[in-house]
């Protein structure tokens, strides 16, 4: 499994879709790693590409999803 | 004659259609199309732009946020190369993620797309723009500029280093900051002779001693070590994938460092090789037999989308695969997010 993630990103370089609750970040083939916040906040970490086999984990303190959503989303956002 | 291949989902190869190439396609150029070899091929993450030595400029691919230069009320996208008609002649062009930044002959700083994070330069308010020029800003004569995935260097003729867009992980040198969203001095304390960008780190050379080179940013490879231990004869080209350094040496030999889990970087044993272009995670390169002067096209690295030039697609772990197309003495290269472009005359 350590083979095929493509690279480890702070959930700080990502960009926060708000239409799509939905964290991307751009993938070497063109389109964007994809993750569902609502699955961040389940304890999932691997943003899948729609159009390629890589995969990035995202690095993301859990406590900040869970009581602190409006920061980790607005960090998405604004801080990258 | 231009040939593409690779990821192909916005229209980037110009092939007339959004169906991946795994093998080199004839691209699709438009009847007024310069018949010189471009001076520049600079691709963003689904845009392409080729810059000929009169000035003119040609872009293919995702135009949804005005990364092409042209309205995307219009041309939502390009599926063939479109001539962007102005009264500028060009002079440099380089593409990030979904921007490009062109420099006309008079030294004047047009930027066009989207930025989140500082990469039009205009400022911190504006994140779009159809080619807008960046005010108040006069660094003196320009010889180069390069963009990563979301910040641009700019290289002046005096040596001095410029740069704007994302800064969070040094890129941009000190101060480190997230954003810097206009135009800023990069302090590095030497005069810079070439640069590149990665994907978030910056490659610069110091003209005085090109021995010398210094990684600003990400060196999460440990490629500025490496560097400092390099001792090769000369450069003739340093490049940048989003993870990896690449320099052509004056001997026709590669040397490069950094991500290595796809082939990216090249087999040990190259020689002859006259010039390269790197791409996100994959590279290509010409190679001139030294006693039949036969040249060949090579590529290696990450090839998911074809974008190796091998049928059927796949990467090319620690060899090199030969392009099946014959290399004449004029042949120009090109490289960008999981695509390649070969141009040669006739």
């Amino acid at each position: 499994m350590a083979d095929s993630i493509y690279d480890e990103i702070e959930i700080e370089d990502m960009t926060f879709d708000k239409d799509r609750n939905l964290y991307t970040y751009p993938c070497p083939c063109g389109d964007r790693f994809e993750i569902l916040l609502d699955d961040l906040r389940e304890g999932e970490e691997i943003a899948v590409c729609p159009s390629c086999s890589l995969m990035i984990r995202v690095i993301f303190e859990a406590v900040s999803l869970v009581f602190f959503p409006r920061c980790a989303v607005s960090c998405g956002v604004y801080e990258g | 004659m231009l040939y593409a291949f690779g990821s192909n989902g916005r229209g980037q190869l110009s092939l007339g259609h959004l169906e991946d190439a795994h093998t080199p396609a004839p691209c699709l150029i438009p009847s007024l199309f310069p018949s010189v070899p471009p001076r520049e091929i600079a691709a963003g993450g689904n845009h392409t732009v080729l810059l000929f030595p009169s000035g003119e400029c040609f872009f293919a691919g995702d135009n949804t946020e005005n990364q092409c230069c042209l309205p995307s009320t219009i041309f939502p996208s390009l599926t063939s190369f479109h001539p962007l008609s102005s009264d500028h002649r060009w002079e440099h062009v380089s593409a990030g993620w979904s921007f490009t930044i062109l420099v006309d002959y008079e030294g004047k700083i047009f930027v066009s797309g989207n930025g989140q994070k500082g990469e039009l330069g205009l400022g911190e308010e504006l994140r779009d723009a159809l080619l807008e020029e960046i005010i108040d800003f006069s660094p003196g004569k320009v010889i180069q500029i390069a963009s990563g995935m979301a910040h641009t260097l700019l290289l002046t003729a005096s040596g001095d280093v410029w740069g704007w867009g994302a800064g969070r992980k040094g890129q941009l040198g000190e101060p480190t900051q997230s954003i810097v969203p206009r135009p800023r001095k990069v302090e590095v304390g030497f005069p810079v002779s070439k640069l590149d960008c990665g994907k978030d780190f910056s490659i610069l050379v110091n003209r005085d001693n090109p021995q010398h080179m210094e990684i600003l940013g990400n060196d999460r490879y440990r490629i500025g070590p490496s560097l400092a231990s390099w001792s090769g004869t000369g450069i003739l080209d340093v490049q940048a994938s989003w993870n990896g350094v690449y320099l052509l040496e004056t001997s026709g030999t590669i040397k490069a460092w950094g991500k290595n889990d796809r082939g990216q970087l090249p087999p040990p044993n190259l020689d002859g090789i006259t010039s390269i272009a790197v791409g996100s995670e994959h590279a290509l390169a010409i190679a001139e037999d030294k006693t039949t002067k036969e040249r060949k096209i090579i590529t290696w690295g990450w090839g998911e989308h074809g974008n190796c030039g091998k049928s059927g697609g796949g990467d090319v772990i620690g060899e090199v695969f030969t392009l099946d197309i014959s290399a004449p003495e004029n042949v120009r290269i090109g490289a960008g997010c999981a695509t390649s472009f070969v141009w040669m005359e006739g």
